[in-house]
């Protein structure tokens, strides 16, 4: 005989009722945030359909949020990308990279279902909040019966749809450290149409400037080599940190350094030579683009 | 001979209105809200999918698709998917009563699969089920030993493109024993001669891809079993009389025990003829055999997977021009990617021949054209039909014979033109309404062309604009593929009002209300006095397929003549009632009804209705129209193909990122002589809409399969279509009306014309922004996708 | 099964649904609301868009067993019974009605960028509007006739009288 598999769905009544279910079931639950990822991944049969879901939206009056305190940005992880919109990450010029990457997610409406937490989660290339967070040196608060953890978000990110997450955890915020005011970011994505893409590549960058010098610098790719998550172009970060920013520096980094720490990859989609030369502009541009913010161009 | 009455009644009608400017219309060219506009945007239930509410205890129709691309099939085990809960039954090949073929116009094409697969898409049985995801989770447990061949993905590996000539292979239909579909030709005049006289030879190789039709409303079939043994289905269908046809033949009825309706349909583009068919005969399937409502729904996947695509096409072009830029000669050859099965290829292909040479005066010519199986999609009718295909290549051709001519491209295809007078490279004399030069002047006036084109030569930076234009000529309905008729039937109520029956579709476009305008102004009468009836073949007549911008023209005909006819007689009786001085006195103006001396003497239409009723006037009429027939030699490709064409000029302005390769049209202009305008709203939309969908197959669209033949990109974040965000900022729409004397108040078709020349137009634009000889040779193929585009900037050493 | 208690267009309904129930199932199949079309099921095309508690959102993506005590507002409840919204009638007049499959869905979008932008500029129409896939090709229009509804809604013309819409539109000449 065969039998069907079905899903039960869990409606915690709080944040610790969530982690007890959790707890008690982990492996065989799946939190559910937006959906817009898990339930794809189930309707296209690329995971085995969990036992439970766990249903993350009564938690969203204590994990919706964006505040900055003691010098910390912190993200609950239940914000919708709509809701992030509404806060100082999209008013204020050193978190500029938010709104890049909010004006290329998805289409307008998903935006209001999709969560920060669960782009995180589903940890792949395309998760683009990855890839902005990686240049703000992201961390990730993950907790569970047990208690609280912190990781960096470079950390977390272990490897497509795999991340550092115990089966008994929950994400429950991602923070970073307050930038100066000199800094700004950006973000760079394009492809073949303006919106409802992949991206051919994308990249982020955080700037740090003082009086033209580049005091900190990060920056961030949908991949740099091997693995195919976001990941830091750390070298290219080092050759840029303290030089003056020039249009020789960048080009520099962009063709000279950035290339010996880059390996793309050719899908049916663009080649991996398309994709290194548009890492390199996404580069000169992303690094241009912060500039400007911070110079108030 | 005489000629027939009907043809007598378009060219008297064509002919008193000839000098009569369209606004003086009262509905023929004016923007008259849409018959079914308000159920759309009330939400009302119009689509097959949503009849689904109104159905009792169905069952679901699953199709079980090849695992293999291509693949000889050894055995098949449903016994497991047999037990699976809710599943009724496993339908094989040998459940078929009738025929098992679907194949449009060869029968090359089983609808279930029995001894190979020739492509991912074929299905291999049927799931019955009390629910769609039971009929699915159980399709997973149908095992089917395969033995596979080797899959043939470039129809290069088939045939040998300097003799086009088949190569040895292991034949994908091994059964027909070539995988040669068809050859079409034109041989005219003296090629070689012209080639050594030429002072500029241009040669290059082109390319065009697949295009999926991404119609927003997927595949529904609803069949219900009749009482009396016959079925009648709602099914997403172009065309219901060969949907008819097709069921009936793999059930093994007579035509008159299957009824098939088609609902308002959620967008076709060509797309919704062949799969039409299938999803309506695997529904009626189901239905006779359980004798309940069986309904299949397409999921988007399934739907790219399982409908023909436009042909992708591979062709060598060579043209020749003397010093001054007359055009000497063409030579070309053209390979159609036919992928696994005909559909309506050899037709495709036919167009393809007939447009091969762009609406040019050409008197030397030698075109082939070859369409070749592969182990893809296959492809089918879309919108354009071939002629997209060849339009690109010719267009980016007369582009580069400009530059090397050092001529502007507007004044060298003023140089070469069709205009009236003038005979085609087939020899078809053009008697009649060519607009074509008046369309290119117009296209270029609106577009700011000599301005733009001297302004972006001088632009500097990474960014660059550049503006190109294309022109077409576009056959109107379908010419010689076969016998090219339609009909109506117009019922006067007795309180007036009318009921309007045609086998037409209205897959989005909107035709239909080119016709009721027709009719309107015809009779004299508002046009919310009319109510459309779905296509249905119990109850409207077979009108031919809703196909080859064939409804305006060809349904305009029949809808005018059955007007027309009513129209005499209520004149004839009004005359009498009212006593005006002759019949050709009476004005209709419902409600009122007067003599044309005596405004103020007046009775209305409802009681000139009545009184015909009782007088025994017959208030209904039924309206025939048989277009001339086509003549065709297929040994050198002359004759007179279609009795009439739509052309047009394209301007693009597009802006190209020269550091990513990126394009994006800023602004576009349209111009189509379409005869007269009858349907302005839907002329405007099909100006912008056409023009979209040309952008999209121009800078984005195309299908990537892996080496096995399994497709890609099956869904549409993965298969990109312009979004809003991708529209132009502006849109120029103008419209020529070089009257056509067979056609309703002259008018001509701009259904498919209206995506032919867009994809050419922005590549010409492209090359324009590149501003380099090299670069502009190198535009060969599109999608223009970024990469292409970028590689071409490399190339030719493009610098910002 | 998930007990779920639902408003849809203000009517309360008192559902039991498997857990993995998508809205739009429940709304197509289990209400017989017909506006909500499946053009994809995978958060592409739009054309199932509907609001809960006023936001826009994908029902092919959104599990009706997570919506307990929400309220699903869908084309049909934009206006109370016998009136037609401003956003619908925008939309004869912009003419930008074809196939039509996607027009609910751009209505539900335009509905849910006018609750919040009375009015929205060129931008962010376009920004909005690219929730739904359009393959008639129809954009501009649809642009033109959010500006008309926004102008509407600021005359405080909300609602209109579907039978005066009908006699005053249907199949009539629109004037340019
Ligand atoms: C049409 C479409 C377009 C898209 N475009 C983009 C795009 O442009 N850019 C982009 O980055 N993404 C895009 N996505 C992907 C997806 O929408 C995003 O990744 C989104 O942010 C996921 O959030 P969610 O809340 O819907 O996640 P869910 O689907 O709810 O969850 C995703 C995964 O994370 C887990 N999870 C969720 N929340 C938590 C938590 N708090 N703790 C632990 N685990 C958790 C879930 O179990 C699941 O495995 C797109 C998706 C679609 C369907
Ligand atoms: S059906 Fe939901 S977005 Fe397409
Ligand atoms: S009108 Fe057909 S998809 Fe928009």
């Amino acid at each position: 005989m065969i039998v069907i598999e079905t899903i039960s769905i869990y409606k915690p009544k709080s944040l610790s009722d969530a982690l007890e279910f959790l707890d008690k079931h982990a492996p065989d639950v799946k939190p559910i945030a937006g959906g817009t990822e898990l339930l794809l991944l189930i309707r296209d049969k690329k995971i085995k359909p969990p036992k439970y879901l766990l249903d993350l939206n009564p938690l969203k009056k204590t994990l919706s949020y964006v505040k900055v305190e003691g010098g910390v940005v912190k993200i609950g992880a239940l914000t919708s990308i709509y809701d992030l919109s509404q806060t100082i990450l999209h008013s204020d010029k050193r978190y500029a990279g938010f709104v890049d990457v909010w004006e290329k997610f998805g289409t307008m409406a998903l935006r209001f279902e999709a969560t920060i937490g669960g782009n995180l989660n589903a940890a792949t290339q395309y998760s683009d909040y990855i890839t902005l967070l990686l240049a703000f040196d992201a961390n990730v608060k993950l907790e569970s019966v047990k208690g609280v953890r912190e990781l960096k978000l470079s950390e977390y990110i272990v490897d497509k749809r795999k991340t550092a997450l115990n089966p008994n955890e929950l994400l429950v915020e991602v923070s970073f450290k307050e930038p100066p005011a000199e800094s700004s970011s950006s973000f760079i994505k394009f492809d073949r149409r303006e919106i409802l893409i992949a991206g051919i590549v994308t990249e982020a960058t955080y700037l740090h400037l003082e009086d033209d010098v580049i005091k900190d610098v990060r920056i961030a790719f949908d991949m740099v080599s091997g693995k195919r998550i976001p990941a830091r172009a750390v070298k290219t970060e080092e050759f840029l940190r303290g030089k003056r920013f020039s249009s020789e520096v960048v080009e520099e980094a962009a063709e000279k350094i950035l290339p010996s720490e880059m390996t793309r990859v050719t899908d049916w989609w663009a080649t991996a030579e398309y994709r290194l030369e548009m890492s390199k502009v996404s580069l000169k541009r992303g690094l241009k683009l912060a500039y400007e913010r911070i110079r108030g161009e | 001979m005489s000629k027939p009455d009907y043809v007598e009644i378009v060219e008297e009608i064509f002919y008193k209105t000839k000098e009569k400017k369209t606004e003086e219309f009262k509905y023929v060219g004016k923007d008259v809200v849409r018959w079914d506009a308000i159920s759309k945007i009330s939400g009302q239930p119009v689509y097959t999918a949503d009849l689904l509410r109104f159905i009792k205890n169905p069952v679901f129709v699953y199709s079980v698709r090849a695992k293999y691309a291509h693949a000889r099939i050894k055995g098949l085990d449903v016994s497991d998917a047999l037990k699976y809960p809710g599943v009724l039954a496993v339908l094989t090949a040998r459940d078929i009563p009738g025929i098992n073929d679907v194949g449009y116009v060869i029968p090359d094409q089983p609808l279930i699969a029995d001894r190979k697969v020739r492509f991912i898409g074929d299905t291999v049985a049927l799931v019955v089920a009390e629910s769609l995801e039971n009929a699915r989770e159980a399709g997973e447990l149908v095992s089917v030993d395969y033995e596979p061949l080797k899959v043939y993905l470039d129809p290069l590996e088939i045939i040998d493109p300097e003799t086009l000539q088949e190569k040895p292979h292991e034949l994908i239909h091994d059964e027909r024993g070539s995988d040669i579909l068809t050859r079409y030709k034109i041989r005219v005049g003296d090629v070689e001669k012209a080639f050594k006289e030429a002072a500029v030879v241009v040669e290059n190789k082109y390319e065009t891809p697949f295009q999926e039709h991404a119609y927003i409303e997927p595949e529904a079939a609803i069949a219900i079993p009749e009482a009396d043994g016959g079925v009648t289905i709602y099914a997403k269908t172009q065309c219901p009389f060969d949907t008819r046809k097709a069921v009936a033949n793999v059930l093994g009825l007579p035509f008159n025990m299957v009824r098939v309706i088609a609902p308002a349909l959620g967008g076709g583009f060509g797309g919704a003829e062949d799969v039409g068919n299938e999803i309506a005969a695997k529904a009626a399937l189901a239905a006779i055999r359980f004798k309940r409502p069986a309904v299949l729904l397409h999921t988007r996947e399934e739907s790219i997977i399982g409908h023909t695509k436009r042909h992708r096409t591979i062709s060598w072009y060579r043209h020749a021009a003397s010093r001054d830029g007359t055009l000497l000669g063409v030579e070309a050859k053209i390979i159609l990617d036919k992928g696994a099965y005909a559909s309506l290829g050899p037709f495709v292909a036919w167009r393809a021949v007939v447009h091969s040479t762009g609406p040019y005066k050409v008197r030397n010519a030698k075109v082939d054209v070859v369409a070749v199986y592969t182990n893809k999609i296959p492809g089918g009718a879309f919108r354009g039909f071939g002629n997209p295909q060849v339009t690109f290549p010719v267009e980016r051709q007369m582009d580069i014979l400009a530059e090397e001519l050092g001529m502007d491209p507007v004044e060298f295809r003023l140089k070469n033109i069709l205009r009236n007078g003038d005979r085609t490279v087939h020899g078809q004399l053009l008697d009649h309404g060519v607009g074509l030069e008046e369309a290119i002047k117009k296209a270029v006036e609106l577009s700011g062309w000599y301005e733009k084109r001297r302004l972006y030569a001088s632009l500097k930076g990474p960014v660059r604009r550049g503006i190109g234009i294309a022109i077409f000529y576009h056959g109107n309905s379908i010419g010689a593929e076969g016998a090219d008729y339609s009909s109506v039937s117009v019922i006067i109520q007795r309180d007036g009002s009318i009921v309007f029956r045609t086998g037409l579709t209205d897959m989005g476009q909107g035709a239909i209300q080119g016709l009721i305008n027709i009719l309107a102004e015809v009779l004299g009468v508002p046009p919310h006095y009319i109510k459309v009836e779905l296509a249905d073949t119990s109850a409207t007549p077979d009108a031919g397929p809703t196909v080859a911008s064939r409804s305006t023209a060809m349904g305009g005909n029949a809808t005018l003549v059955a007007a027309y006819k009513l129209r005499k007689r209520l004149d004839q009786l009004a005359a009498s009632l009212l006593g005006c001085k002759s019949p050709d006195d009476v004005v209709i103006e419902a409600p009122k009804v007067y003599c044309r001396d005596d405004p103020s003497h007046t009775i209305t239409w409802r009681e000139l209705v009545e009184q015909a009723f009782w007088k025994g006037v017959p208030l209904q009429e039924f309206g025939y129209y048989r277009a001339p027939p086509a003549e065709w030699d297929e040994e050198t490709g002359t004759g007179a193909p279609y009795f009439t064409y739509t052309y047009g000029a394209i301007v693009s302005d597009v802006e190209v990122d020269l550091e990513t390769g990126l394009v994006r049209v800023k602004e576009a202009t349209t111009v189509y002589d379409i005869g007269r305008v009858v349907n302005r709203t839907g002329a405007e939309l099909h100006a912008i809409g056409g023009y979209i969908q040309g952008m999209g197959y121009a800078l984005m669209e195309d299908l990537y399969y892996d080496s096995e033949g399994r497709l890609l990109n099956t869904n549409l974040s993965t298969y990109h279509i312009p979004t809003a965000l991708d529209t132009p900022e502006k849109f120029n729409v103008y419209f020529v009306e070089a009257g056509y004397y067979h056609a309703p108040f002259g008018a001509k078709g701009l259904g498919e014309p209206s995506i032919v020349a867009i994809a050419p137009s922005i590549a010409n634009a492209v090359a324009n922004a590149l501003r380099s000889r090299e670069a502009n040779k190198l535009v060969s193929k599109h999608p223009l996708t970024p990469d292409y585009v970028y590689s071409i900037i490399k190339k030719a050493g493009v610098k910002p | 099964m998930v007990k779920v208690s639902l408003t849809v267009n203000g009517v309360k309904y008192d559902l039991d649904v498997p857990p993995t129930e998508r809205l739009l199932d429940t709304l197509r199949n289990r209400l017989g609301i017909s506006s909500v079309k499946e053009g994809c099921g995978r958060g592409e095309c739009g054309s199932c868009i509907v609001l809960v508690n006023g936001n826009p959102v994908h029902s092919c993506l959104t599990l009706t067993s997570r919506l307990d005590g929400a309220e699903v507002t869908t084309l049909e409840g934009l206006a109370p019974q016998g009136k037609l919204h401003a956003i619908q009638v925008a939309f004869i007049e912009a003419r930008g009605v074809q196939c039509g499959f996607c027009t609910p869905g751009f209505i539900m979008i335009t509905k849910a960028l006018l609750d919040r932008v009375k009015e929205p500029s060129e931008k962010e129409i376009r920004r909005w509007l690219s929730s739904v896939l359009c393959r008639c090709g129809s954009y501009p229009l649809y642009f033109e006739a959010v500006k008309r509804a926004a102008k509407y809604i600021k005359e405080g013309k909300i609602y209109f009288d579907e039978k005066e819409v009908r006699e005053k539109y249907h199949l009539k000449v629109l004037a340019r």
